[in-house]
């Protein structure tokens, strides 16, 4: 049962009857009740393991706040508690980077895992009060529309709005369907239709070189935008339809002028998150300073550098390794820290192009980068050096109008209907930059909105790649 | 408001961004003028300039967004120095 399934949207509609038939002091039971069942639907024998975290992070936060308020150390409990937590992610990780088996690995286990310990850390911060009902911590945790793909809430953002009781109310729900409307049309009509292509050419490498590895690269994160942005629209918009709105994951970072920048846009609770619980801390922690002023007397400069680059370093193996104990996601992660480092270096010696067509020009510049990156999620190991170096050294790109990329059972149609799908999510990119576009919408009479909405529920009807043979076609972010 | 300190602070800034006129751009964080690379060296600074501790939890748009916000964080992490 996916987000985008006949069982969920029975589930979806009961859960929504029951939710705004109940007294609203009852309403959080209702969600707890349908996140449990959802959970132990589709993530089984894995709920034994999301019940471990939600044990630890509930006595863990008390103990916490304990020692915090009688002014004792409170920092080994948060370590202890922490550690457990990641270290069951990371034995889950292991296991399934080695035998494939998901047997240790939950659904979810990657974002509740990062939710639970923000949520110890705010406590140990004094961000807020510790969750003295059991029950309501497991809603915050096991919330149906944010486990499986995120995004990675704060506590501190969603507590009152998931606690508290709602009305119902038709902007609500309106905004709810059309966000899921425009999410299940990324992810039916272009995510899943380049989906056996981007499969077909990330597993034979040694069939397809050069201009097929620029092509893959191009589809690939077309691919993962839509399908990972699309899986957030549902999310944001089934959360939207019980009233509680979740944070936005995506800001159009394919329109981002550097790598920095793109990962503020990108994925965004997950960035956030690693810098707030990590990078900060590292960066500005006592032994890190120490270590800047040692090197303060040799050079100034590179003292107040060092702790940037050395915890950058550090957190982006840990954001390659959240991803996967493997050697292409560990690469990825350093690549990622070492670009971010170099590009800053350069930031002042390399003169910026400030006409629009230089910022056009870093716009697609940086989108070929962060493409070139995605290769390490489609190949094993160090597959993605070695199939990147053939773009040098193959010179084929009359596969572009040969027909070359008419390949895993795909026609010219299904490369015009991705075409059109890819020219629609720029134009609402256009349009959203300084309005959100259902507010633009808004402005044009009824009918005009009634037709785009309409048009684009027969779009996936009709266009939409699903049923038998696409149940695999899970969101790729299950996979983390 | 020490004068010195939101100075030095302005000196920082100027030193790590050159090309940015501060006395204009004043949404520092708003504005994406500091980033988190920059605040972290801004930190590196501040607190061996003006033996203060900021820490993770002081690293937020509010104490970031303006210079005199910097300043201000300066002077109160230096006060709480002092008392204790």
């Amino acid at each position: 049962m996916t987000y985008l399934s006949y069982g969920f949207a029975v589930f979806l509609l009961f859960g929504l009857i029951l939710f705004y038939l109940v007294p609203s002091k009852y309403q959080w039971w209702v969600l707890l009740m349908l996140s449990v069942a959802f959970y132990i639907f589709i993530g089984k024998y894995g709920f034994v393991s999301v019940a471990a975290t939600i044990i630890i992070t509930f006595f863990g936060g008390k103990l916490i706040y304990k020692k915090r308020k009688e002014n004792t150390k409170y920092m080994n409990v948060l370590f202890i508690c922490s550690f457990v937590n990641i270290i069951m992610l990371a034995i889950g990780k292991a296991y399934f980077s080695f035998s494939g088996d998901k047997i240790l690995l939950p659904l979810g286990m990657a974002f509740y895992t990062l939710m639970s310990v923000g949520y110890l850390i705010d406590i140990g911060r004094g961000a807020f009060l510790p969750q003295e009902n059991i029950a309501k911590l497991s809603l915050y945790l096991l919330y149906f529309p944010h486990i499986v793909i995120g995004p990675i809430s704060r506590y501190s953002e969603v507590a009152d709005v998931l606690y508290s009781g709602k009305q119902f109310e038709t902007e609500n729900f309106f905004s709810g369907i059309k966000r899921i409307i425009w999410g299940a049309f990324k992810k039916l009509v272009i995510a899943n239709r380049i989906m056996p292509v981007v499969e077909e050419l990330s597993g034979n490498m040694k069939d397809y070189h050069g201009s097929y590895v620029v092509a893959l690269m191009i589809l690939y994160a077309i691919e993962l935008y839509t399908d990972f942005s699309g899986g957030i629209d549902i999310v944001l918009g089934v959360s939207r339809l019980f009233g509680i709105k979740l944070q936005e994951n995506f800001i159009r970072p394919y329109f981002s002028k550097n790598l920095a920048e793109y990962w503020r846009r990108w994925h965004i609770s997950m960035s956030t998150w690693f810098r707030d619980y990590m990078y900060y801390p590292i960066s500005t922690s006592e032994q890190m300073q120490k270590i800047a002023r040692f090197f303060r007397k040799k050079n100034r400069v590179f003292a107040r550098k060092l702790p940037v680059y050395c915890s950058l370093i550090i957190v982006w193996l840990a954001t390659g390794l959240w991803h996967g104990v493997a050697v292409n996601y560990v690469t990825w992660g350093l690549m990622n820290g070492i670009l971010l480092i170099l590009f800053k270096e350069l930031e002042g010696v390399v003169p910026k192009l400030k006409c629009q067509s230089g910022k056009y020009l870093a716009v697609m510049g940086t989108f070929l980068l962060t493409s070139a990156l995605k290769l390490f999620d489609c190949y094993e190991g160090l597959g993605a050096f070695a199939a990147f170096g053939t773009i040098f050294t193959t010179f084929n790109p009359g596969i572009f109008i040969n027909g070359g990329l008419l390949i895993a059972g795909t026609n010219i149609w299904d490369y015009i209907v991705i075409a059109t799908g890819c020219v629609m999510i720029f134009i609402s990119s256009l349009a959203a930059r300084t309005k959100c576009v259902s507010e633009r919408l808004r402005e044009y009479p009824l009918f005009v909105e009634i037709l785009l909405w309409g048009s684009l529920v027969v779009a996936c009807i009709v266009l939409g790649v699903y049923g038998i043979g696409y149940e695999k076609a899970d969101f790729i972010y299950n996979r983390f | 408001m020490d004068k010195g300190i939101l100075e030095q602070t302005r000196h920082l800034l100027e030193e790590l961004h050159p090309e940015i006129d501060f006395n204009v751009d004043n949404c520092l964080v708003d504005k994406g003028v500091l980033d988190s690379f920059d605040m972290v060296e801004l930190v590196s600074e501040l607190n061996m300039m003006f033996n203060v501790r900021i820490n993770a939890l002081h690293l937020t748009k509010e104490n970031f967004n303006t210079i005199e916000a910097i300043a201000e964080l300066v002077m109160r992490l230096q006060n709480q120095g002092v008392e204790q």
